[in-house]
């Protein structure tokens, strides 16, 4: 699919790939956003010097101010802390799901791609009745039995989004199976795992890399959902969704603990989108 | 034509089978004994021993999905334990709400997103296209629910013009039933343009290149009526079976939406039976919209197969 093979003998090869990523707006933009999150996240709440579960009933409902950038809530804690915690809650979420939906999809799709026949008809068939869920209605009947915690909801939306890596995976090693280099791989005798794992595994990453942007956004969004409806993470852990539903009941008295929680969970998705949609076009094969 | 119909009804066969089973293993899933779930550990044998039999507990897993999947396939998605209702009862008692919020936010959002994915289109690379590129691509990211509390914020709370929650009937009183619809359908609606106003700007952008457009414009034909009679006209199928295949935004819209407007539909429905415990309830409303959702997937692939002439006519998809 994309042949990014480059030789040592072209020396202005990074400078190109580093002239094409500043020149794509979109991959910069949302690079920079993703990685002042993950500062955030890495420094953790204690840059606010507050303890995002520290209560201070003295200075609650208060509104963005020097000592409190982005308000306090009901009890009186820093929103900032808490929405930075929050940010490593729903990163955590992202990256699981990701890595679950990745390797499991990957396996299945790589499986069904590359033997084909009967076992490619069956994979496929379930992955079709899982992806014929809509994903919050299935993570939420899940949730429902399973009960929620921060790890489960990961596990869940991971399992949930398998079945889109696997088709988008699927497709890829279809296209590739079918080149002139795998038969080449295939006619000097070399064994069909290595040619799946070493020949055409890298050359169907880049759709997946930008599946996986997405799929990132989509669990954040998801998580957040659930625990807006209470069916995420669980109180006292700071979450995004979690923050936005306290709010509700405190909108007349304090509107900032509505606008910051969202207004996070709303920047975080767009970086991603951008992220995936830049990417989609930095990795484009037409390119090369 | 009618063989392809039959093939994609054959074919969800095994789609609506593993559906069953997914939703079926909801049950499964709980840790423990399912009745200590439902009912606590403090109820009483009776109660116990009725949740059992109402669930079929006491028998073999395979005859519980047997006997459950047998109800299903005839409408029977069994017994509430809160109400003591036909589920399937109480879910068409919601499905008009639901129904009747979806089909405005449809209405709005395709209104705005057509409008400005043209829009878009026809000034390709100025500040109007980027400006409905940031816009579309803001509404797919800012959550649902974000939307509807700073709506509630604005228009209830400090403008004090809409209601914030409940619903009325269209046949009780028409003018405060759309009173009503107004903020959660603009909400599901504005959540739902984003992505059909980027498909509008793309598949615009793509009939305006083919050769039928500089025929028409060669014709000598105004650059409105090439825009909106030609290629708008051709760029609406897309669009349509696009929106169409948007509605598990929709329903997993419906659900967050209906939960903040106190909106009394499928959505709610299926909250409420979660922190009741009411899990026939849950199953039943879970398998009920992804069955819906899977038969409107249908209806657009079926319709969308129609109005193109090479499937129609039987030639090659």
């Amino acid at each position: 699919m994309t042949d990014v093979t480059q030789t040592p003998s072209q020396p202005s090869s990074w400078g190109r790939e580093w002239r094409k990523i500043r020149g794509n707006k979109m991959l910069v933009t949302g690079g920079i956003v993703l990685l002042i999150f993950l500062l955030a996240i890495i420094v953790g709440p204690e840059i606010t010097g507050y303890d995002y579960a520290k209560m201070s009933i003295r200075e609650r409902f208060q509104g963005p101010s020097f000592a409190h950038w982005m308000g306090t809530d009901n009890y009186g804690r820093d929103t900032l802390a808490k929405v930075i915690h929050g940010a490593r809650v729903a990163f955590f979420v992202g990256a699981i799901s990701v890595g679950i939906g990745m390797v499991g999809g990957m396996t299945i799709g790589a499986i069904a791609g590359f033997v084909g026949g009967f076992i490619d008809n069956i994979l496929m068939r379930i992955t079709d009745a899982l992806l014929a869920f809509p994903p919050l209605l299935l993570a939420i009947g899940l949730v429902a039995a399973t009960g929620p915690s921060t790890t489960t909801v990961s596990v869940i939306i991971g399992i949930i989004y398998i079945p889109r890596f696997a088709r988008v995976m699927r497709g890829a090693v279809m296209a590739e199976a079918s080149k002139e280099y795998v038969e080449a791989a295939r006619a000097v005798g070399q064994e069909p795992w290595r040619i799946l794992f070493f020949h055409i595994g890298p050359a169907t990453l880049s759709p997946i890399i930008v599946l996986a942007t997405v799929v990132f956004a989509l669990a954040i969004i998801i998580e957040a959902s659930l625990s807006f409806l209470g069916l995420g993470v669980p109180p006292p852990t700071p979450s995004w969704g979690g923050m936005l539903s306290e709010s509700r009941s405190f909108m007349t008295k304090n509107i900032w603990m509505a606008i910051f929680p969202g207004l996070t969970i709303s920047v975080a998705v767009l970086g991603l989108n951008l992220l995936g949609d830049g990417l989609r076009d930095y990795l484009d094969p037409k390119d090369y | 034509m009618l063989g392809y119909i039959i093939n994609r009804i054959i074919y969800l066969i095994p789609t609506l089978f593993i559906m069953s089973l997914v939703v079926f293993s909801f049950i499964a899933l709980i840790p423990g004994d399912p009745v200590d779930a439902i009912l606590g550990l403090n109820a009483s044998e009776e109660a116990r021993a009725a949740v059992r039999a109402e669930l079929g507990l006491d028998r073999n897993i395979l005859v519980q999905y047997l006997s459950w999947a047998g109800g299903i396939v005839t409408g029977d998605f069994g017994t509430s334990l809160t109400s003591g209702e036909p589920v399937m009862k109480l879910i068409l008692e919601k499905l008009p709400a639901t129904l009747l919020l979806a089909f405005a936010s449809i209405l709005i959002s395709v209104f705005i997103a057509v409008l400005a994915g043209t829009i878009a289109a026809v000034n390709k690379g100025n500040w109007l296209d980027i400006g409905v590129l940031v816009a579309a691509l803001a509404g797919i990211s800012i959550p649902v629910f974000w939307i509807a509390i700073l709506s509630v914020l604005l228009f209830s709370v400090h403008l004090q013009i809409l209601p914030s929650i409940g619903y009325v009937s269209l046949l009780e009183d028409p003018i405060l039933a759309l009173r009503h619809l107004a903020l959660p359908s603009i909400c599901m609606g504005a959540a739902l343009a984003g992505g059909i106003a980027r498909m509008t700007r793309s598949e615009m952008i793509e009939q305006l290149s083919k050769d039928y457009v500089i025929t028409a414009r060669a014709k000598g034909l105004s650059p409105n009526e090439v825009t909106y009679r030609h290629a708008l006209r051709n760029s609406l199928i897309t669009v349509v079976t696009f929106t169409g295949l948007e509605l598990g935004t929709i329903l997993s819209g419906a659900i967050i939406v209906e939960t903040i407007f106190a909106w009394p539909g499928l959505g709610r429905m299926a909250i409420d039976a979660i922190f009741t415990r009411d899990y026939p309830t849950v199953q039943g409303v879970v398998l009920f919209m992804a069955f819906f959702f899977v038969f409107v997937n249908l209806l657009v692939d079926i319709s969308y197969t129609f109005l193109n002439p090479q499937i129609r006519l039987g030639g090659k998809k």
